[in-house]
């Protein structure tokens, strides 16, 4: 028995194949890229979050996205801590300052972040050595992952921050983000050399073992009114995920680059079927009048829609990853593929190749074979 | 599609047209392309239908290849009466048909062998796995194309690929053979075996065969000639009188 007759044909018509699946290809590449792109910016913004080392997380009420700064209270943060079930609030302070990695270097623009250093509320890769550093006053300590503009350094050496000089103890790991070049990370106490009066922008609070966090969070709300808003970790990733693709509004953006690059696919694909199917209209209207019915045309030109869908996206995968390696280098975002994502290309590719075959198959599908006569 | 037998006392037929009239125009002044068409096809016979271009051989082919539904009048085709049949039911009538076009159509993509599998999937329930196998190499060897069953069809002669067609067309014993001039473009030794081959279907299985072709050469296979002059069939003919008339 002859199987996969759609396949068939896609096998052995190699050259029209191949520009089909170099066509998807191209799409199903860009669809990946803006994807990336829009992901890369949202899982950048959201390490901040991923890197608490806590329950829950408390911001200022006017603080409606992690990119806007207002100062947390201080008062609620002794407040917080008196809550029952709360073990530690840890604060988090963040600034901008200028950044200088040497006498003649030119200025660059840098975030501070900054924490009481004994059990710092923020994970960014901590060793023995480093934790020994944080402790160290006038000591700082840079983000790897910071975009190479600040120079080639090295531990141990001089820098300045707001014009005041500080040493480089070494390096921790959090990474860019779309409007942050780079991350320089310091005790409290040399904080306050920078900013005496600064207040905290975020706070890290860890529950007791066996706290429930709703019941705690509750709590806090409660004694802390309108002025500050209470997380746990999963809600303000939902927060600010739904704020970048809704409000910012990168979902639209991106979203449109990725259908149109859908799009582009469907095309090509429909193009290259429609002219297969035309050069074949005969055998196809043979078919018919040898009593095949439509329906088996139609999966005879999907599965030739599907064959050359997988290997565009096949190739297009293998072709994104190189472009996700390359980007991810380049800019410092969190560009990276997962099989979630791999998976919802490869649905949308499919779902694009199978409207482009049906709407192609309709030539053969529509053909009398009486017309053969 | 009624299943009743066609009120045609004493016979079965393998196709039955009764006062047929088609036309592809609204306009009721200009004449039709078939008028009152009466034509039988008794199983086992061999009919050649013959007539000038425009005459209404391939309209009449059609109806009988249920390919297109009639207008007016009665068309039985196996026992079915085509009377109001669904589109699903003339496709089901279709496949008991065996079609041979005057041109191959062959999949460009297929062997020989690959397309009469094919072909043989319309009637799955018939074979096994080995007949998928053995069946299509038995009909290539008797078209002439034993050694070149794997061949892709570029690589045939036009001849070749005419073969194949008839073997695709045969392979399934269909009782009813339709053939719009399955030799036209064909040489005289690919011509021969085709007819030979559609010519054996009718003394060996019984078949019937309406085959148009415009080769008077060719109506000593025949047991009748129809012939058709615009849309009306002509006075009856045995077939060595219509050769002979031929070659004048």
């Amino acid at each position: 028995m002859i199987k996969g007759l759609g396949a068939k044909l896609v096998m052995r018509d190699a050259a029209r194949s191949a520009v089909a699946v170099g066509g998807i290809a191209v799409a199903v590449l860009i669809a990946f890229v803006e994807m990336g792109f829009m992901n890369g910016v949202v899982d950048s913004h959201l390490r901040m979050v991923e890197a608490a080392r806590g329950d829950l997380v408390l911001l200022d009420a006017r603080r409606s996205h992690l990119n806007k700064w207002d100062e947390i209270l201080a008062i609620r943060l002794p407040q917080v801590r008196a809550v029952e079930g709360v073990v530690a609030v840890s604060p988090v302070y963040q600034a901008g300052k200028t950044f200088r990695a040497g006498p003649d270097q030119p200025d660059h623009r840098i975030v501070v972040v900054a924490f009481p250093p004994d059990n710092p509320p923020l994970d960014l890769g901590w060793s023995a050595d480093t934790m020994a550093l944080l402790r160290t006053p006038g000591t700082v300590l840079m983000d790897r992952l910071s975009r190479s503009i600040y120079g080639k350094l090295e531990a141990g050496q001089d820098v300045w921050l707001e014009g005041h000089l500080m040493r480089l103890g070494g390096f921790v790991s959090l990474g860019p983000t779309i409007v942050i070049d780079g991350t320089i990370a310091m005790s409290e106490t040399t904080f306050r050399s920078l900013e005496p009066d600064g207040g905290p922008e975020m706070a890290v609070v860890r529950l007791a073992p066996g706290a429930d966090p709703a019941q705690v969070k509750a709590r806090v709300t409660a004694i802390s009114g309108d002025s500050v808003q209470v997380f746990s970790k999963r809600e303000l990733f939902d927060r600010e995920s739904d704020y970048l693709m809704r409000v910012a509004p990168l979902g639209l953006l991106f979203g449109a680059g990725m259908a149109a690059g859908l799009f582009v696919g469907l095309v090509i694909c429909y193009q290259v079927l429609y002219v297969a199917i035309r050069r074949r209209l005969a055998a196809y209207a043979t078919l018919k009048a040898m009593g095949f019915p439509n329906g088996f045309v139609l999966r005879t030109v999907l599965e030739q829609a599907w064959a050359v869908g997988l290997a565009g996206y096949g190739v297009g995968l293998a072709l994104a990853a190189l472009a996700y390696h390359v980007l991810a280098a380049k800019t410092g975002l969190a560009i990276e593929l997962n099989a979630a994502r791999c998976a919802s290309i490869a649905a949308a590719c499919l779902a694009a190749c199978t409207v482009a075959g049906a709407l192609a198959a309709l030539k053969a599908m529509r053909t009398p074979p009486a017309d053969l006569f | 599609m009624s299943e009743h037998a066609i009120p045609l006392p004493g016979k079965v037929w393998r196709a039955a047209l009764r006062a047929v009239t088609h036309r592809y125009h609204a306009d009721p002044t200009l004449p039709p392309v078939l008028d009152a068409i009466d034509l039988t096809l008794a199983p086992g016979e061999f009919v050649i239908l013959n007539g000038p271009t425009g005459s209404g051989k391939t309209t009449l082919m059609t109806l009988v290849g249920a390919l297109r539904r009639h207008q007016s009048g009665f068309v039985e085709v196996l026992g079915r009466n085509l009377e109001g049949a669904s589109e699903s039911q003339l496709t089901a009538l279709r496949r008991d048909i065996g079609f041979i076009f005057q041109d191959h159509h062959l999949f460009d993509a297929l062997t020989p062998l690959e397309t009469l599998r094919l072909a043989m999937q319309l009637k799955a329930d018939r074979y096994g796995k080995r007949d998928y196998s053995e069946r299509p190499a038995e009909w290539l060897q008797r078209v002439g194309l034993d050694g070149r069953m794997n061949a892709r069809p570029r690589s045939l002669s036009t001849g070749q690929r005419q073969c194949v067609a008839v073997a695709r067309a045969l392979i399934n014993e269909p009782q009813l053979i339709l053939a719009d001039e399955p030799t036209a473009s064909l040489d005289a030794a690919s011509a021969g075996i085709a007819l030979e081959t559609l010519r054996t279907a009718v003394l060996e299985r019984d078949a019937t065969v309406l085959m148009i072709t415009h080769d008077s050469r060719q109506f000593a296979l025949a047991d009748r000639v129809v012939s058709l002059l615009d849309g009306r069939v002509q006075p009856a003919l045995s077939a060595a009188a219509m050769r002979h008339s031929s070659n004048k």
